[in-house]
């Protein structure tokens, strides 16, 4: 029964990441494009590591994914902000100001 | 006392990531554990920051775990909405400024941090209270109502969170 909602969770991780690649490649405007990759490494990685969870049960391996899930939610933010701070203090417009 | 016992749940913690990391929960484990958290906690109070560690980041755990479930769900409900911008091709951003009600800086901190987690939302400035954020056009961010007066739900819960 985990396996099968290990797999199904790990099947929805993906479909979050296609769409959120899809994003990048729909949207012409470089924010937006911030915007929706932060899509991909957030919703699509907990959800791949939920179904991973799933997939060890209740062992040290679990709890090391969940250290890894703390440890991502507090850095992933970083990149995401430093590549859109450095674009806007570079004086980089939105599309509609362009 | 609030203090040692704000140490001892600190090195607590630190304890039991490392038997985590180590996979064993035996002797060794245990005690290399207490020593080298004991030791990180001191090598921070005395040559990284000017205040004790536990005045920093003493954290209430209820508030810490409410932040984190209310966080996931914005996630998952901001991650769903985006979805539909991005069938819809709905790509208008704008960069507005939002006051926070938060006076402490780690709390706001937390608060941006979310921000951009959150899909559809960056946090790309932060000025005392004040957040610049970036976000799609007639959205309200999944964390905070940008345009709203009062304290966010989110807010509230951060405004909890110190011990």
């Amino acid at each position: 029964m985990n396996i099968i909602i290990s797999n199904l969770l790990i099947f929805v991780s993906l479909g979050f990441m296609i769409f959120g690649i899809i994003g990048i490649f729909r949207f012409k405007d470089f924010y937006a494009r911030i915007l929706i990759s932060s899509k991909v490494e957030t919703v699509g990685f907990l959800t791949i590591m939920v179904g991973l969870m799933f997939r060890t049960g209740i062992s040290y391996s679990t709890m090391k994914i969940m250290l890894i899930c703390l440890l991502a939610i507090i850095t992933n933010p970083l990149s995401t902000h430093a590549i859109a701070r450095s674009a806007y203090l570079s004086g980089y417009k939105t599309g509609k100001e362009n | 006392m609030k203090k040692i016992t704000g140490y001892f749940s600190m090195i607590f913690i630190f304890t039991l990531i490392w038997i985590i990391l180590n996979e064993k929960a035996g002797a060794t484990q245990i005690v290399t554990g207490l020593i080298l958290s004991i030791f990180s906690i001191f090598f921070a109070n005395y040559y990284l920051l000017e205040e004790e560690y536990v005045d920093h980041y003493s954290l209430n755990i209820k508030s810490v775990i409410k932040y984190l479930v209310y966080l996931i769900f914005q996630i998952y409900k901001s991650g769903f909405s985006a979805i539909g911008k991005i069938i819809k091709k709905e790509y208008d951003v704008r960069i507005s400024e939002y006051t926070s009600c938060l006076n402490d800086e780690l709390s706001i901190c937390l608060l941006a941090n979310a921000i951009t987690l959150t899909p559809g939302t960056v946090t790309i400035d932060k000025n005392g209270s004040k957040l610049k954020i970036l976000s799609f056009e007639k959205d309200n961010i999944g964390t905070i109502a940008i345009d709203s007066e009062t304290c966010s739900e989110f807010e509230k819960i951060l405004g909890g969170i110190r011990e």
